[in-house]
């Protein structure tokens, strides 16, 4: 069979089960720009890297895929088009955070070692985690859920609501919403699930705003009712 | 059709106005917002009422950042959020852990950066870095595969001197012993238990000696002994009845290779020993015949489970979870299934999945000593889960 016309699935089983020179190298012509691609972001995501400590864990990655101990390629079970090169770029991700981990464990001792969020890496200043903001966006979030449940429901409630959340909470887009796989929307489907939540969300909050507005001037009229009877 | 100046905003005006704040794609003409805006303008109470409902909404706009976002106890594994925005992982899985991500503020952003690290194409930065670096020059990638070729052992395959080289392996001296230890046993157990099935060989020697926390089989209760690792796998360790049973099984798929039962025997033969390798890859081999099979996917999960244990590779408890959740579509009620999935969501900290398969179990087997250890073992995950809940009440 041609190299050229095996699926990248079909490639990575034939490297598992064969690892002959020319299954390698196409291996390394198909898989270089997704190894490289995702060794760099996993890399960055510990700390900046050169382009000597690229190549090294470059290197690296590509020697423990081949390594018939490891015997990592064997434990790729192709799911769907497109899962082989997934596969390749997971496990190339993990390798780089599995050495940076090592890295760090050999530097500081066994503990709790994670990686960088995106808001650690653009403002290392952590904020008190049960400081009052915290605590205010606490309370924020269990209103809206409730809200969530109120207006979102039937068959498609949990997808709506990991929509919403993913957008609102962790910032994701709609493009990348439509990228998790329990999502099953287009970016253009996410959207409109967005605008339809946020205005009925939103419609429920304002409602609440003007009760307890409602509330409080009442509040203030009997106090004023009970101050002029004095 | 033109607007009363005079009318208040109804509900679908406000939308429109606060969607033209941010610039989103709608309906309203440049025209029509000026109209809008004109009332607002002159009416206190949709002023202030529109005022109200963009303070909402950039109340929602303000959830997104949180710093402060720290790994919980429940929390799984981060390796899990990139297998699961590359779609690698099972749909009973992917849907539990994005309902934790859902309220999870450290595994939402790690989901997030994963979709990112795998969907945003190379960014005219990266491509600058990659072209700075050797990686993209023909004569690094020609070094790189030499390397792959040799570490690969591809060029040894070939060679004369592989034999050799192999007999100086440790592994290939147990082999070697394991061979001689059955075939002793082999002339032995012929003589004495002609009637005896490789089933209830290996059920013997499940219950002689337990190694593993999940069940095999249909057997008989019996007390944990020993978790064991492929380090500990020596023949000598092996009971009596396995190794009668191994010499059994490759008569058994001498003369018939593909027989799914020899198979599964096989399997759950590799599964006593700790060869979970070979367990899977005989599984697999089993599965392709008959591929709905519960007992095939349930001795799959354990093989899988095997390895993780074995390996610290998490993601094989999620495998492991996926083949029981599919073995529990065919057979709801079955006892061994249930026990093994409670046990590996409680590996997986799915706590409260490993708690409704327990007390799923005690509904179908409430007597007897599977029943004692799964009342233990809930006992357990309800302390565990309550700590849990005192020590994060956040997350």
């Amino acid at each position: 069979m041609l190299f050229s016309s095996r699926s990248d699935e079909e490639l990575i089983c034939a490297c598992a089960a064969s690892p002959t020179g020319a299954n390698w190298q196409e291996f390394v012509k198909r898989f270089h720009a997704d190894i490289t691609a995702a060794v760099y972001r996993a890399a960055k995501r510990w700390r900046d890297i050169t382009p000597a400590t690229l190549e090294e864990l470059v290197q690296d990655t590509y020697l423990r895929l081949c390594d018939p101990e490891k015997a990592i390629l064997q434990r790729f079970v192709p799911r769907h088009p497109g899962s082989g090169a997934a596969f390749i770029r997971v496990i190339a991700a993990h390798l780089v955070s599995d050495h940076f981990k090592s890295v760090h464990t050999q530097k500081h001792g066994e503990g709790l070692i994670q990686p960088m969020t995106g808001e650690e890496q653009a403002a290392a200043s952590p904020s008190c985690p049960g400081g009052i903001q915290t605590i205010e966006r606490e309370v924020l979030l269990g209103q809206i859920d409730r809200y969530l449940q109120a207006v979102a429901s039937g068959p498609t409630f949990e997808r709506d609501r990991q929509i919403f959340w993913y957008y609102y909470r962790h910032g994701m887009s709609a493009q990348e919403i439509a990228q998790v796989p329990t999502i099953q929307l287009t970016a253009k489907g996410v959207e409109s699930a967005i605008f339809r939540l946020t205005r009925l969300v939103r419609e429920l909050m304002v409602k609440e705003h003007l009760s307890q507005r409602a509330k409080l001037s009442e509040a203030r009229e009997s106090g004023f009712q009970i101050a002029e009877s004095l | 059709m033109e607007r009363e100046p005079q009318a208040h905003l109804t509900k679908d005006e406000i939308h429109q106005l606060l969607l033209s704040d941010t610039g989103s794609k709608d309906r309203t003409s440049a025209k029509q917002r000026r109209a809008l805006e004109l009332h607002v303008s002159s009416c206190e109470l949709c002023g202030s009422l529109v005022e109200i409902h963009r303070a909402e909404l950039s109340r929602l706009a303000g959830l997104t950042v949180n710093r402060a976002a720290i790994r919980g106890e429940l929390c799984p594994d981060e390796d899990v959020w990139m297998e699961m925005a590359a779609s690698l992982l099972g749909p009973d899985l992917a849907s539990r852990y994005a309902q934790h991500a859902v309220s999870c503020d450290y595994c939402g952003q790690m989901l997030r950066n994963a979709v990112r690290d795998l969907t945003l194409p190379v960014s005219g930065e990266e491509k600058q870095f990659f072209t700075n670096s050797a990686v993209l020059q023909p004569a690094w990638q020609a070094n790189l595969l030499e390397k792959m070729i040799t570490s690969s052992g591809s060029e040894q395959k070939a060679s004369p001197g592989y034999p050799a080289a192999a007999v100086r392996r440790p592994l290939y001296w147990i082999g070697a012993a394991a061979i001689l230890i059955v075939a002793a046993s082999v002339g032995f157990w012929w003589n004495t238990h002609r009637d005896r099935s490789p089933e209830g060989l290996l059920n013997e020697a499940y219950v002689e000696k337990r190694t593993l926390d999940l069940r095999i089989g249909n057997t008989r209760h019996s007390i944990l002994q020993v978790r064991r690792g492929p380090s500990a796998n020596s023949s000598l360790d092996r009971p009596k009845s396995l190794i009668e049973a191994e010499a059994l099984i490759v008569r058994g798929l001498a003369k018939t290779p593909h027989d799914p039962v020899w198979l599964e025997a096989k399997g759950r033969a590799d599964l006593l020993a700790w060869n979970y390798e070979s367990a899977l890859h005989t599984l697999k081999q089993a599965l392709e015949v008959q591929p709905d099979s519960p007992g095939f996917l349930t001795d799959l999960a354990s093989a899988y489970f095997e390895r993780a244990e074995a390996t610290g590779r998490d993601i094989d408890y999620g495998t492991a979870f996926d083949l029981l959740s599919q073995a529990l579509k065919v057979r709801p009620d079955d006892p061994v299934v249930l026990f093994n999935r409670a046990v590996i969501s409680e590996r997986m900290k799915l706590f409260d999945q490993a708690i409704d398969d327990w007390e799923h179990y005690l509904k179908i087997d409430p007597d007897g000593g599977w029943a004692k250890e799964a009342r233990e073992r809930l006992e357990s995950i309800r302390k565990k889960k309550v700590g849990t809940n005192q020590a994060y009440p956040s997350s």
